[in-house]
């Protein structure tokens, strides 16, 4: 089937275009950039895993309680870098704390046969608050430049897009996957707004050349 | 209880969607304000520099004004008084022929003439009638006259614009002729210079390159003070919109390359 093809193909293949061009222009990239290069790396090697697995049959859905952990830490520290002192230690805290909820999520609660949906919906949640602030921030910092030559708010338009759109689905996999007979176009959205992620965290590294 | 009919699939794609259009949507207006703001900063920031340059010009313009009325003054009030002193002096006789009077009356006589001598330069100095009647070449040619008479320093001059220059508005000749008085004056006063060279080139029928170098003791780049001098010439090549280059080092002279472009 078509869907297929985009969803274990074309999406999968999607995660090379921000890691090319952050390869290219990786020494001019600052700190933060860096955090969400390896992030990108990371995903991009989750997912392939995930593919494999689902390619052998083999059930995959603990790999999104583990990857969740990282996803948040990822996110936390590019954001970490980006705030005032003040705000790390908090940052920092929740870090653990929701990887420690995590943990108790997988091993107690959705124990790993179904979507962690109580974890990433509120994940998402804190992702977001975390671009708002960001966005605050900019809006009394940085008066002087054009909104485009900064490739931070890039970054920070694709993982807003990304994890507000992507809430509802967070929120309603188990749901979706348990009474739907084809949930798989559910996911066809979800990985077009990954893409779109992908897209702006590409034009985020380009803009380091400037 | 009515079982709900809902089409939770199509909720929740609903809900994906709108979520997705009222972000961006967001994003976009939030970059179009945050444009505006920029764009809005920018052009006060130009308008603050346009009157800051509106400004300066006027302090300019008025400070000339000032220096020709004083240099008329001088020249037309005090000159003539003192020429009006020194012909009474001239009428008084001595009694006798040893009368000791005649030694008063000459050192007086030379008196007046060093000060009648001196006015006449100041009042040229403030604001001399060459430039107005017949331009900067003149202008500066009399002034390099008199520096070379007094054997301090040996300035020459070389002229390949002169159909640019006879046509250059008054306004420009004299911010010009302030910035090249001023050059030379720097020249005599710090950079123990023998020579100095003035050379004006014209670029096509567009523009004029002003050079003055001198073979003094320079300066080091970093050490150039932007003190009144080099801020008064600042001041007048903004006001005339010309831009400038310095090159100098130590024990390597100093040169000035002053780019005017000529309105037509």
């Amino acid at each position: 089937m078509s869907y297929r093809l985009y969803t274990d193909y074309i999406i999968p293949a999607s995660t090379f275009l921000p890691l090319i061009v952050g390869f290219l222009n990786y020494k001019r990239l600052i700190w933060p950039l860096k955090i969400i290069f390896y992030f990108i790396l990371f995903s991009g090697i989750a997912n392939l895993i995930n593919l494999i697995l689902i390619y052998h049959h083999r059930h995959s859905i603990f790999i999104f309680h583990i990857y969740t952990i990282f996803e948040f830490a990822f996110i936390s520290l590019f954001y970490l870098n980006l705030f005032k002192k003040s705000w790390h230690k908090p940052i920092l805290i929740l870090i653990g704390a929701f990887s420690l909820l995590c943990m108790v999520n997988f091993i107690f609660i959705q124990k790993g046969l179904e979507f962690n949906t109580y974890t990433r919906s509120l994940e998402a949640v804190m992702i977001i608050g975390y671009c708002v602030a960001y966005l605050n921030q900019q809006s009394i910092a940085d008066t002087e430049h054009n909104w485009g030559s900064n490739s931070l708010n890039w970054i920070n338009a694709g993982i807003l897009v990304y994890y507000s759109s992507g809430l509802f689905m967070f929120i309603a996999s188990n749901y979706l996957m348990k009474h739907l007979a084809f949930p798989v176009y559910i996911f066809l959205l979800l990985d077009t707004f990954l893409l779109f992620e992908y897209v702006l965290f590409a034009i985020g590294f380009y803009k380091c050349r400037k | 209880m009515q079982e709900v009919t809902d089409n939770v699939f199509v909720l929740v794609v609903l809900g994906m969607a709108g979520t997705f259009l009222m972000v961006v949507s967001f994003i976009l207006i939030y970059i179009r304000n945050q444009n505006k703001i920029l764009t809005q900063r920018q052009q006060f920031q130009r308008a603050e520099i346009a009157h800051q340059k509106d400004l300066l010009q006027a302090i300019i313009e008025s400070q000339e004004a000032e220096r020709k009325r004083i240099g008329q003054d001088l020249h037309d009030d005090v000159g003539t008084a003192l020429s009006s002193l020194r012909l009474t002096i001239e009428m008084l006789k001595p009694q006798q022929i040893q009368d000791n009077n005649d030694k008063h009356v000459k050192l007086s006589k030379d008196i007046i003439d060093k000060v009648i001598k001196d006015v006449r330069n100041i009042s040229h100095n403030l604001s001399p009638p060459a430039l107005s009647y017949y331009g900067l070449v003149a202008a500066i040619e009399e002034h390099c006259l008199v520096i070379n008479q007094t054997g301090s320093l040996e300035i020459n001059l070389y002229n390949e614009a002169q159909h640019l220059l006879q046509d250059m508005a008054l306004p420009v000749s004299v911010a010009l002729y302030r910035v090249l008085e001023e050059l030379i004056n720097n020249t005599i006063k710090h950079a123990y210079a023998t020579k100095s060279t003035i050379k004006f080139t014209a670029i096509g029928e567009e523009a004029i390159i002003i050079e003055y170098t001198d073979n003094g003791k320079g300066i080091s780049s970093s050490l150039i003070n932007k003190g009144m001098g080099l801020q008064n010439i600042e001041s007048r090549l903004t006001v005339i919109n010309a831009a400038y280059k310095i090159d100098t080092a130590e024990g390597s002279g100093f040169k000035m390359t002053i780019t005017h472009t000529l309105n037509k």
